[in-house]
């Protein structure tokens, strides 16, 4: 009697160990992806610090060539605030010569430094060409990758939204975002009150950071605006600038130096802002408006209230004249910065406000403590 | 609970406890500030350190009534409290810029309630209501 024929194993695998395969793949999956996201945010980070540097270089061999820091206003319309920024000044040390040259300043504007009021007939279509072409070109060393993008032309219901702008300079400490001076005796020109390297109405020489250009703040990064409806709300932190009304403002008594509790009491009322927002910042770099070329250091990095505003303009995306418009960015834990002397710093959130204060201050002539 | 299963849970357990960190205590204020009996609107009250004497928080008024957040962070204390009103006198800033002419504002709380204050008030951990009714 033969034995039954004993049966071949047959080729494969079973169930359980394509499981276990597929468990380990997962696992390996699992461990992988995060380091590739932390990969991609620290090569941004570093793309980021490229471009400060490349703008601190591009504003040293401006002022090798001028013997002084451009200021943060060029008339170029018939109206007062149709101006172009200091980054327009040195497009042509940054490689952009050709959209520099694409602006016609008029002959009849003021020099840098000042604007007149509607009082320049014919010089529409210089603005008009500026603001439809040039202004809205995406020049990519302006824009860091970590950030999200800006509004884009006709996008906003007030307007004044472009290609994107992450990057400024800065104004110095005092909780002011435009127009910060008083009238000199001519009438037209205005003295500076403003005590950053880069002003709106003066141009500042090398030799006036009598801090030291390492310790004094030049330029910084901060975020577009989310291009949530402008018409008061809801406009969303941290992108977007809410109004807190101008009596605050008003009420702070070292200008120079904010105290934390000035800082909370603008904040938590620009929170809670019946008074509108501003949703169209951070998208025009060739502008002259803060928050779009220019920001303070009068909050710390990533101030935990939202930007503020004082109490203008209706229609319009930058403030009169009071504002905090703190540095901000998406990298954790901090913001980077180009100092004076042209070198790139990561400043933390956490840094003490007194010493931020006086980071973006030239000459407050305070010892630095560490940050 | 079978034995297999017990090791596994009790792991859990410890793993998970002492993971939150404690909060920190803070205080939140609300209250009213009147001055000679009118509301204040659009005033700052801040909350300034006894002991160090540095700004500690601060809060704006509205309507009358001050919110101090928590986001403010303020730990309970003792605090000596200053307040300022910067109100609009009415009268227009003379050269308008940006086609706008901003309102010209001037103090109008004495300064035995702000630069030389003696107001003080104890806050607890949690909710605080503490009113101001100053007067001339």
């Amino acid at each position: 009697m033969a034995l039954p024929a004993k049966a071949e194993p047959r080729p494969g695998f079973t169930l359980i160990e394509l499981l276990v395969v597929i468990a380990i793949i997962a696992v390996l999956i699992g461990l992988l992806v995060p380091a590739v996201q932390k990969v991609r945010e620290a090569a941004n980070r570093m793309s980021c610090t490229n471009n400060l540097k490349q703008l601190g270089i591009a504003m040293h061999s401006y002022h090798d060539a001028n013997q002084k820091f451009p200021a943060n206003m060029q008339q170029v319309g018939t109206n007062r605030w149709e101006c172009l920024s200091a980054t327009y000044q040195i497009l042509p040390y940054m490689e952009l010569d050709n959209l520099f040259k694409s602006i016609t300043i008029p002959s009849n504007v003021p020099p840098q430094g000042s604007a007149y009021n509607n009082g320049i007939g014919g010089n529409g279509g210089n603005w008009s060409t500026a603001y439809g072409n040039a202004m809205n070109a995406s020049i990519k060393t302006l824009v860091c990758p970590s950030s999200t993008p800006a509004p884009r032309r006709s996008t906003n219901n007030r307007g004044w939204d472009g290609p994107g702008s992450n990057y400024g300079w800065c104004s110095g400490s005092r909780a002011s975002s435009m127009w910060d001076g008083a009238f000199n005796t001519d009438g037209t020109t205005r003295s500076s009150n403003t005590n950053g390297v880069i002003s709106q109405l003066k141009q500042s020489r090398m030799a006036e950071i009598s801090d030291g250009t390492s310790n004094t703040i030049l330029g910084g990064e901060f975020l577009s605006g989310s291009n949530a409806s402008a018409t008061g709300g809801p406009g969303k932190y941290p992108f977007d600038i809410f109004y807190a009304g101008d009596g605050l403002f008003a009420a702070i008594v070292n200008k120079s130096n904010p105290t934390m509790a000035e800082l909370d009491a603008i904040g938590s009322a620009a929170k809670n802002s019946p008074q509108g927002v501003v949703t169209a910042n951070g998208s025009l770099p060739l502008w002259y408006a803060a928050s779009q070329s220019s920001f303070n250091t009068a909050a710390p990095p990533n101030w935990k209230w939202p930007s503020a505003g004082g109490n203008c303009c209706p229609g319009g995306a930058h403030d009169w004249g009071n504002g905090i418009i703190p540095p901000r960015s998406l990298h954790s834990g901090g913001v980077n910065f180009v100092m004076a002397d042209g070198s790139v710093k990561f400043i933390r959130d956490s840094v003490d406000l007194l010493t931020f204060q006086n980071l973006g201050s030239v000459s407050d002539g305070q010892a630095l403590s560490n940050y | 609970m079978p034995k297999a299963l017990s090791w596994p849970a009790l792991a859990i357990v410890l793993v998970l406890t002492g993971c939150a960190a404690k909060p920190t205590p803070v205080a939140v204020a609300t209250g009213e500030v009147t001055i000679d009996g009118e509301a204040v609107d659009g005033g700052i009250i801040s909350f300034i350190d006894a002991a160090t004497d540095q700004p500690a928080a601060g809060a704006a008024v509205a309507g009358g009534r001050y919110i101090l957040y928590p986001e403010s962070q303020l730990p309970p204390g003792d605090y000596r409290i200053e307040i300022r009103w910067s109100k609009s006198t009415g009268e227009k800033v003379k050269e308008p810029v940006y086609g706008h002419s901003p309102f010209v504002f001037a103090e109008v709380i004495p300064a035995k309630y702000n630069s030389e204050s003696v107001l003080r008030v104890e806050l607890v951990e949690g909710h605080n209501e503490v009113d101001f009714r100053l007067e001339k």
